[in-house]
Parts: structure tokens; C-alpha cells; sequence
């Protein structure tokens, strides 16, 4: 039953904003779900979240469902054990999720912009998701010192 | 056997998986005043190892867990 051990961090309190980066790629539903779920636990703990979203993940958040249930090739086979699974496990639609996330941490979206182009993603789908748009050195730049840093 | 404290509030993440029991307790615990406790009930066995985790990240209390079967029992008290 209950222990009453106190645990308390002074690492926390002596560096509160330590940072994550995610770049992601991927826009299967699969890969989405851990970039989203890894933003929400980070937040959740203090990472100030910086999420760079480029190619098929941007066009995925932006021009489509996110929340249909696709995964690459290899995992073709699989489909359909991953939509049960979802379900059975309640996990929430994956732009709320993303929305939590930013409702409690510093949790900041990104568009590439070169992803824009070569989708035909507009400004406003963009914003939709992401918070500004922006290159590769720029997301580089924000990212810096990050402890955290993923390509997903 | 140390008491059970004696919850102020309750989080049910019951029949969720993570990150979620995780982020809902982020929640809660930034709504309350410094010094109340909250409990977080939850079946999602990652949720040992996070909770305390999530503690020692934020700074927060971790004061302990109870299990009654799957169901696990956390409490946490603000700093």
C-alpha cells in the first residue's frame, strides 16, 4: 500500500526550461502518434516542445484526417490490429492530444516551408496546426541545447 | 504501514493509456493551490514508473502509490 517517501527534484527547479525537438517526417498514423504523444508526455514535465513538422507530416495535419489509421508498408499487414488497439485503448484523436500538449507546456508547431511548396499546403491549412513557418536553420536555431532531439 | 494521505483532489485516468494519465494529472496539479494533494488513479502500468518521474521533473511530491490489483493509486502533492 501507500509509502510516504518524499522525493523532490532540485533539478527541476534549477532548470526549468529544457527543451525537446521534434523534427517530424513521417504522416502515417503510426509515426504521428509518437511525435504527438512524445510532445504531450514533454510538455506535461516541463520541456519546452519545439516540433518542426516537414514532407508527409505536415501534408498529413494540415490537408487530411489525421486521426485514419494508416501505417507505412512494412506494417501494411497490421492495419487493422493497430485501428482495434486504438480503440480498445481510448487514445485520444491525435489533434487534441496536440492541443492538451500546448494547454500545458510551452509547446510551439512549426510548418516547413519548403514542405508548403512541394504540397501546395496554403498559409492558412498551415496554420491550422503550426504556430509559424519556418527553414531548417531557423528550427536548428530555436532548437539549440535541446536534450531531446528526434527525427520521427 | 504508512497512512494513505488524504486526498484533495482525484484524477481518474482509469482505462487510459500513456501519455495520457500523465498530461491529465499535469493538469490538475497546475490548477491547485501549493501544498494540496492530488490523487491519480490509474490501470496503465507505465504509469509506476511515470508518476514518479513526472515528480522528480517538476518538482512536485511524490508521496506514494497503492495497488489493489491493475488499479493503481498515486498521490502527488503540489510544491
Amino acid at each position: 500500500m501507500a509509502t510516504a517517501q518524499v522525493t523532490r527534484s532540485r533539478e527541476a527547479v534549477d532548470h526549468p526550461a529544457r527543451k525537446m525537438a521534434l523534427f517530424a517526417h513521417s504522416g502515417t498514423y503510426d509515426h504521428l502518434y509518437q511525435t504527438v504523444a512524445l510532445a504531450a508526455s514533454g510538455a506535461a514535465m516541463g520541456f519546452e516542445v519545439h516540433i518542426f513538422l516537414s514532407f508527409w507530416a505536415l501534408r498529413r495535419l494540415a490537408k487530411e484526417d489525421a486521426d485514419r489509421v494508416d501505417v507505412p508498408a512494412y506494417a501494411a499487414a497490421r492495419r487493422e490490429e493497430l485501428e482495434r488497439g486504438r480503440k480498445e485503448a481510448r487514445l485520444p484523436p491525435l489533434r487534441k492530444m496536440l492541443e492538451d500538449a500546448k494547454s500545458i507546456g510551452p509547446v510551439t508547431v512549426y510548418a516547413c516551408s519548403t514542405s508548403m511548396k512541394l504540397f501546395g499546403v496554403t498559409e492558412a491549412e498551415a496554420r491550422k496546426v503550426a504556430d509559424e513557418v519556418l527553414g531548417t536553420a531557423a528550427f536548428l536555431d530555436r532548437a539549440q541545447g535541446a536534450e531531446v532531439f528526434l527525427f520521427i | 504501514m504508512a497512512p494513505r494521505p488524504r486526498p484533495d483532489e482525484t484524477v481518474d485516468a482509469l482505462g487510459y493509456m500513456c501519455p495520457v494519465p500523465i498530461v491529465m494529472l499535469a493538469e490538475r496539479v497546475r490548477e491547485v493551490e501549493g501544498g494540496k494533494v492530488v490523487e491519480l488513479l490509474a490501470d496503465d502500468p507505465a504509469a509506476k514508473e511515470d508518476v514518479p518521474a513526472w515528480c522528480r521533473r517538476t518538482g512536485n511530491d511524490y508521496l506514494g502509490m497503492g495497488a489493489d490489483g491493475d488499479r493503481l493509486t498515486f498521490w502527488i502533492k503540489k510544491a
